[in-house]
């Protein structure tokens, strides 16, 4: 299913709820919290991720999900990704991208949607799908309390 | 779709404290004068290059998205807090300093900067530091958001602002304690910024102004 390079052998650890599954009845592999997997991680299942994942994920079509204890050094290709633990590395996720409330992720995301709950921890870039967007009213007089200012007047030492 | 800028990790970031305490988060609507012309600046550069040095916020994203905005997400005051105290004497320093915190890269020009109230939490010469670093990766003509408190106390740490629509923010404070502002003012602020002007100000209650700067 995978390609392995290094595997260290305790066995996973239980899978918890902590962020949501994917959909019923699709098989999910996991990569438990005593694992250390170098390498490339490719397959045609979700994975979730306990463990530490250090290399690439391909996993065009399925979801990744990096529970808590999760430590991903890698960029990750998949439909959504879902990252609850700490990531480095870019998410390529062509449906969507969730960052959890405990995640932390510094890379850059390219996804159709992104979610991003309060707390989480991200520094990148966000590469988003555009969405015709209604045009808005954004011109109206002048509030009350509006001061426009002479800039000039406020930085004698341009440079 | 619009290219995001590829920005790579350089070298592990600094272990970060938890941000903030778990108290219960204060919500506040604020009426904003200002977003109109963020939104304005959106329609009026396409693809716009946004920089937000806030933390991570689902509806701003989506904000700038429906623009087509490129957008880069900073977070600065969690990932520089633990590195205050770096000497910010030497240039290169100060260099490496806002390549570690500010993802870009050399062709990076931001049009539209949002400082949320980042200001607030750092000192004049802080602000001096990263102004005039922030001007070589600014377009010329890019506007600066800012929020900024004149005086009284403020929370312990930076609120985070969610987009509601062009014209309302949601604050939200987690911060359980207070500290007084550092009252920046308009004039000071200028002073320590010489690249920036200041365009508009708008007062808002409780001597909290909306700024928006341009770089020169």
């Amino acid at each position: 299913m995978w390609k392995k390079s290094e595997q260290e052998v305790t066995p996973p650890a239980p899978v918890k709820n902590v962020t949501p599954t994917s959909k019923a009845g699709s098989k999910k592999a996991c990569i438990g919290a005593g694992l250390t997997l170098k390498g490339e991680l490719s397959g045609n299942e979700d994975v979730i991720i306990e463990g530490r994942v250090e290399g690439k994920v391909t996993l065009k079509g399925h979801s990744v999900i990096i529970e808590k204890s999760g430590r991903v050094d890698a960029d990750i290709f998949a439909s959504t990704i879902h990252v609850a633990g700490e990531v480095h590395g870019d998410l390529h996720g062509t449906a969507q991208v969730v960052l959890l409330e405990t995640g932390h992720l510094e890379g850059n995301i390219h996804a159709k949607g992104v979610t991003i709950e309060s707390g989480a921890q991200f520094k990148g870039t966000v590469d988003m799908e555009t969405v015709a967007v209604a045009p808005q009213p954004t011109s109206r007089p002048q509030s009350a309390n509006e001061q426009k200012t002479n800039g000039s007047a406020h930085a004698p030492n341009a440079h | 779709m619009r290219l995001g800028l590829p920005w790579r990790r350089s070298s592990p970031s600094p272990p970060t404290p938890p941000f903030a305490s778990q108290a219960p988060a204060t919500k506040k609507l604020i009426s904003s004068n200002a977003l109109e012309h963020v939104a304005t600046r959106l329609e009026d550069v396409s693809p716009c290059t946004i920089l937000d040095l806030g933390p991570p916020i689902s509806e701003n994203l989506a904000f700038y998205a429906r623009y087509g905005a490129k957008i880069t997400v900073a977070d600065f005051y969690r990932f520089y807090r633990p590195l205050r105290g770096t000497s910010l004497e030497r240039a290169s320093t100060r260099a490496s300093l806002l390549d570690e915190l500010v993802p870009h890269n050399a062709s990076t020009r931001f049009d539209l900067v949002m400082a949320w109230d980042l200001l607030n939490y750092l000192s004049l010469d802080e602000i001096a530091w990263l102004m005039d670093g922030m001007s070589d990766l600014c377009s010329t003509g890019a506007l600066m958001f800012a929020i900024v408190t004149g005086s009284g106390d403020m929370p312990e740490t930076p609120s985070s602002y969610s987009i509601l629509d062009a014209q309302t923010l949601l604050s939200e404070t987690r911060a359980s304690r207070v500290r007084p502002s550092p009252n920046h003012s308009e004039h000071a602020l200028a002073r320590v910024t010489p690249r920036l002007r200041v365009d508009r100000r708008f007062q808002l209650r409780n001597a909290t102004a909306e700024f928006l700067f341009n770089f020169r």
